[in-house]
């Protein structure tokens, strides 16, 4: 979490503590078996897929942040980083290049005073350069198109689908109110950026 | 691993940064030991678990006792080109690619899938079939693809069979795809309890400079 975050809820702690005071199989075995029906076989042609992410490189936030590689949790949500340093990428979708949405999350906020990997995700604006380099070393360029805030447990679909058959690379992390009891921030923050 | 009819099953070598996690750069070699007085099929069921789910393969194997019969080997991989459609009813194309990991030609090779028909069954005449005998030979990869509409999360199984010597290989490969939007992740930090302590006491702070110089002002 950015500083500016943690001095906002400082902030409002602060201002209601002053006024108050503050996520088979058998029978397998080598036998005889009738022949069955001839057909024609079907030749293998299958669409290369793009190599996959190893580094997000955000040049205007001075990122440059590996990549891990993450699924789904218990409650089928998109997985986070292990390292707040690092960010995550969601293997099941997309890769970057690919035309489809390809999603990135990094963390947020400050622990032990370290910052986290996205927390000034917010200041980047529209036009502003993100870069992916992938495990052939080549490096993708996208650009900024647009910003938009969540509720935690809003509907996802518009982040993690897209129909107008482009590459895009889209990048989540947190921010809002910090809820002890949920143990999560109020919103989530994402960056939609297409392939340059 | 488990086996059937063989154990205990070790691992010899292959993981090769010690995590214990088969990464996509390894390849872990198993072995196991027995003695076998007839002929029989030993069966030998691999698990992994990634991303919340489980992937699977099974290997079988025949041992010929008392006769000099080779045993036929095949095998098939199967990988699906997403493993998530964020809606019901996306296509997904999965590549299937069958192997003679033993020493005996096989024919009649057959390909099929209980959740994609697109496959041609049994199989003349494939471009991978390099000396054009419809025999796949341990040189030959034959491959295929197989598109299908998904509306919920399938696990589907797709199967190999080829024939050498009056015996049938059978493989099995099996794979997931996941149907529906995930939800966004919980990517937030718990704010450290002293650095907000820090933000209050500056606040306060500040506030009673504010009120301090204000009181000063209405004195004067």
């Amino acid at each position: 979490m950015s500083r500016t975050g943690i001095t906002s809820i400082g902030v409002l702690t602060g201002a209601a503590i002053y006024t108050a005071i503050f996520f088979y199989i058998s029978n397998i075995t080598v036998q005889n078996t009738p022949a069955l029906v001839i057909e024609t076989a079907v030749p293998y042609v299958l669409k290369e897929r793009a190599a996959q992410p190893v580094r997000l490189k955000i040049p205007s936030m001075q990122v440059n942040a590996l990549v891990e590689h993450v699924g789904l949790t218990s409650d089928n949500a998109m997985d986070v980083p292990k390292n707040r340093a690092n960010v995550a990428w969601f293997e099941p979708g997309w890769r970057p290049g690919e035309n489809g949405n390809a999603i990135m999350a990094g963390h947020y906020g400050i622990r032990n005073r370290k910052p986290s990997v996205f927390d000034n995700l917010h200041k980047l604006r529209k036009g502003d350069k993100v870069y992916v380099e992938d495990e052939k070393g080549v490096t993708i360029s996208f650009v900024v198109s647009k910003i938009r805030r969540y509720d935690s447990n809003a509907d996802a679909s518009s982040v993690f689908t897209s129909s107008d058959g482009k590459a895009h690379l889209n990048l989540i992390t947190c921010e809002g109110v910090w809820d002890k009891t949920a143990e999560s921030y109020s919103k989530r923050l994402v960056v939609f950026a297409e392939l340059e | 691993m488990v086996g059937d009819t063989c154990a205990p099953i070790v691992l010899i070598s292959g993981d090769l940064n010690l995590d214990a996690k088969l990464d996509l750069n390894e390849t872990w070699i198993h072995r196991c030991t027995t003695a076998l007085s007839v002929t029989h099929t030993n069966t030998v069921v691999a698990t992994g678990w990634a991303n919340g789910i489980s992937a699977v393969d099974i290997a079988s194997a025949t041992v010929v006792v008392g006769a000099p019969i080779v045993p036929p080997l095949i095998h098939v991989v199967k990988v699906p080109n997403v493993f998530l459609l964020p809606a019901p009813g996306g296509a997904v194309m999965y590549s299937y690619t069958v192997t003679n990991p033993g020493s005996e030609p096989l024919s009649n090779v057959s390909i099929t899938d209980d959740k994609c028909t697109g496959l041609p069954g049994r199989v003349v005449g494939h471009p991978g079939d390099i000396n054009k005998n419809n025999l796949l030979e341990s040189s030959e990869s034959w491959s295929f693809t197989c598109q299908t509409n998904l509306t919920q999360t399938t696990t589907n199984t797709g199967t190999a069979e080829g024939t050498a010597n009056g015996l049938t290989a059978r493989d099995f490969a099996v794979a997931t795809v996941v149907v529906g939007v995930p939800g966004l992740p919980n990517a937030g930090i718990a704010p450290d309890a002293d650095y907000m302590l820090w933000n209050i006491i500056m606040l306060a702070g500040i506030f009673s400079i504010v009120v301090a110089s204000q009181r000063k002002q209405v004195i004067k």
